[in-house]
């Protein structure tokens, strides 16, 4: 069977340390993102479990498939038992069984507000398809908003097909970067288009695959720092999304930067669900009077 | 008293009345860029003998023709061979206007095109305006060519959107006036004037004695100051020539600039927004894209990309709290078009659009 490079890993977590029956209130989020989609389940605000899949073509079957992986380990858990659900992201009106959808901006900050800490006030958010950076308070509120001008480079699908390309499984892209020390290509940042024929140009050169996922992900983190460079950069600093798994990619960025983003505890990937799931319990404290 | 047929509608009027003031309080849209209610209408005043603009002088060349106007108030009036600017027309007792005929919009189009020739304007065609973030431009065009920080609030932008802008305008060759510096209060970049002369006006509306004015320079209207600086000339910085200023030739550099002023606002285009009701929104297709809803004021209060238009405004229509107008339109990339809408917003206002942040009271 041809191996996919492209591919990445998919996970589930469910937390050894909640009984979800002693719980009060459970409520849930689901991220319907271009490329990939997760399920949040948070009990009385904690979070109890979640999934993270790739997106089907049907934002519909996306979240029904999301649904299920993250009920596997729940022990019983059923859609009946969850007080309100959120959708939020690019399918997020095709959320069959969501009480109400929100824009992923919001969810987005009020997500990594909750994963990494109050103190966070800058986000850089690497997704499937765009590279967005959100400054926010302590309480994660929306301050200021800024994102990449209409490409793919630098965003998942870029690197995606960087993997495909080079063929080196996306997942081992990072460490494989983030070991090397010698001279890189040079490469043109600017299109995934023309990153393609440079690659194997440069390939044909003799410069190793190593070398260009390196100048790859260097690029990808100077534009990246480009973007930064319009808001105020304020720590605490963290990146969510899929890149953020890259380790290539973020020591290039934090070298950049001269900042060190917060470590994350969970799939980076979960933010905008856990933001959902989060307006979801802030509603149905509400609407519980 | 008097009784006009403005576009098939009879509205009262005064005789002897500015026509064009005249449609605009009776909400019929008349487009112009150098008249203004509270001001003279252009030229308001001769050209002086000679005008600096920076270390440049200029020298006024007599003209037997007057300054060219911005033309973009034509009219057709019943009984004329030939459109008039509505701006200079006193309004006659039983007038038929027309404002919306074919060969206005042609001829408007034309006296914009002879305007835009010297402005730089590449931001104002570009397909992805809205929402840019204007810091990068993915087509190349170098920086001098595009527009000015101005672009969210331009009033040329506006009035030339509205008009529609031809595709046969000669190329835009920048000149090289250095800034202009009014202390700390405001800056002019006389690059981007477009000579409609507001500001002349103005500033004689707020002093006694102006310190700027124009000369006639071949077939151009050239503004400058009256001596080598705005300080020399007798500018007192009161920041009324930046307050009518229709582009970003004359811009504010501090909030205290303009403050004591209270010019009238000037009508701008309408926009096409549609009543926020279930039979409103009946017709909007079931597809991809962006829908924005608007307050009683029109003010944007929600944006929202979605993979269905008609579902996130049927879901919303119950919920969404003063909201009485929406637009909509297809967009395959949706969720991109929607943050860079939200994105453009935030720049203009500092957050989020209303019912986008109305949850965060809840934390």
């Amino acid at each position: 069977m041809t191996e996919e490079y492209f591919r990445w890993t998919e996970s589930k977590w469910v937390s050894p340390d909640i009984d979800w029956r002693k719980g009060d209130l459970i409520t849930c989020g689901c991220d319907i993102g271009s490329t990939s989609t997760q399920f949040v389940i948070m009990v009385d605000g904690r979070l109890y479990a979640y999934s993270n899949q790739r997106s089907k073509g049907k934002s519909e079957q996306s979240a029904q498939l999301a649904l299920e992986n993250a009920l596997t380990e729940t022990e019983g858990m059923t859609l009946k038992d969850m007080e309100y659900i959120v959708g939020t992201g690019y399918g997020r009106v095709s959320v069959p069984f969501a009480d109400k959808d929100i824009t992923e901006i919001s969810c987005h900050a009020r997500g990594a507000n909750f994963l990494y800490g109050d103190k966070v006030r800058t986000i850089l958010d690497m997704g499937g398809q765009d590279l967005k950076v959100i400054s926010c308070n302590e309480k994660g509120k929306v301050l200021n908003f800024i994102m990449n001008d209409k490409c793919a480079a630098g965003a998942g699908r870029g690197m995606e097909t960087m993997a495909e390309i080079m063929q080196i499984s996306i997942e081992k892209v990072g460490d494989m970067v983030a070991e090397y020390e010698g001279d890189l290509p040079d490469v043109t940042p600017e299109c995934v288009v023309f990153a393609k024929t440079d690659a194997l140009r440069r390939l044909k050169e003799g410069w190793s695959k190593a070398s260009i996922l390196s100048a790859y992900c260097a690029a990808t983190a100077w534009r990246v720092a480009d973007l930064i460079g319009k808001v105020n950069l304020e720590e605490d600093f963290c990146i969510t999304g899929g890149i953020a798994k890259n380790k290539g990619v973020v020591k290039a960025l934090e070298k950049r930067l001269s900042i060190q983003a917060v470590k994350p505890e969970f799939d980076t990937q979960i933010a905008g669900a856990v933001g959902a799931a989060l307006y979801g319990k802030a509603l149905a404290e509400r609407a519980r009077g | 008293m008097a009784k006009i047929i403005l576009n098939g509608r009879e509205i009262t009027a005064t005789e002897g009345d500015n026509l064009l003031k005249v449609c605009h309080e009776a909400g019929e849209y008349i487009p112009s860029l150098c008249y203004h209610p509270d001001l003279p209408p252009f030229p308001g005043c001769g050209p002086s003998k000679t005008v600096h603009r920076y270390e440049k002088t200029l020298e006024n060349e007599p003209c037997t023709e007057d300054p060219t106007r911005c033309g973009l108030c034509v009219v057709d009036i019943s009984g004329e061979d030939s459109p008039v600017y509505s701006c200079q027309t006193l309004v006659r007792d039983r007038m038929q206007v027309s404002t919306d005929t074919l060969e206005i919009e042609m001829l408007r189009r034309e006296n914009l095109s002879a305007i835009l020739a010297r402005h730089p304007r590449a931001c104002l065609v570009c397909p992805q305006n809205e929402g840019c973030d204007r810091l990068g431009c993915t087509m190349n065009i170098p920086e001098k060519l595009r527009c000015c920080s101005k672009f969210n609030k331009c009033e040329l932008r506006k009035v030339a959107t509205y008009i529609g802008i031809n595709r046969n305008i000669p190329e835009y060759k920048p000149e090289s006036v250095p800034l202009i510096k009014g202390g700390k209060l405001f800056t002019y970049d006389l690059n981007l004037c477009i000579s409609c002369l507001r500001c002349i006006r103005a500033c004689a509306y707020e002093q006694e004695t102006g310190a700027i004015g124009y000369v006639l320079n071949g077939d151009r209207v050239m503004v400058g100051t009256l001596a080598e600086s705005l300080a020399t000339s007798g500018c007192k910085f009161c920041g009324a020539c930046v307050a009518v200023c229709p582009t970003g030739a004359m811009m504010p550099a501090s909030e205290k600039c303009g403050q004591k002023l209270t010019f009238s606002a000037v009508m701008l285009p309408p926009t096409l927004q549609l009543d926020y009701t279930q039979d409103g929104i009946e017709k909007v297709p079931e597809k991809e894209g962006v829908v924005q809803l608007f307050d009683e004021k029109s003010e944007v209060i929600y944006i929202a990309g979605s993979s269905n238009m008609r579902k996130e405004l049927q879901v919303n229509l119950k919920s969404a709290k003063g909201a009485r107008y929406f637009t909509y339109k297809e967009n395959s990339m949706f969720t991109q078009r929607q943050n860079e809408l939200i994105q453009h917003y935030i720049d203009v206002h500092g957050k989020q659009p209303r019912i986008n942040e109305e949850l965060d009271d809840l934390f």
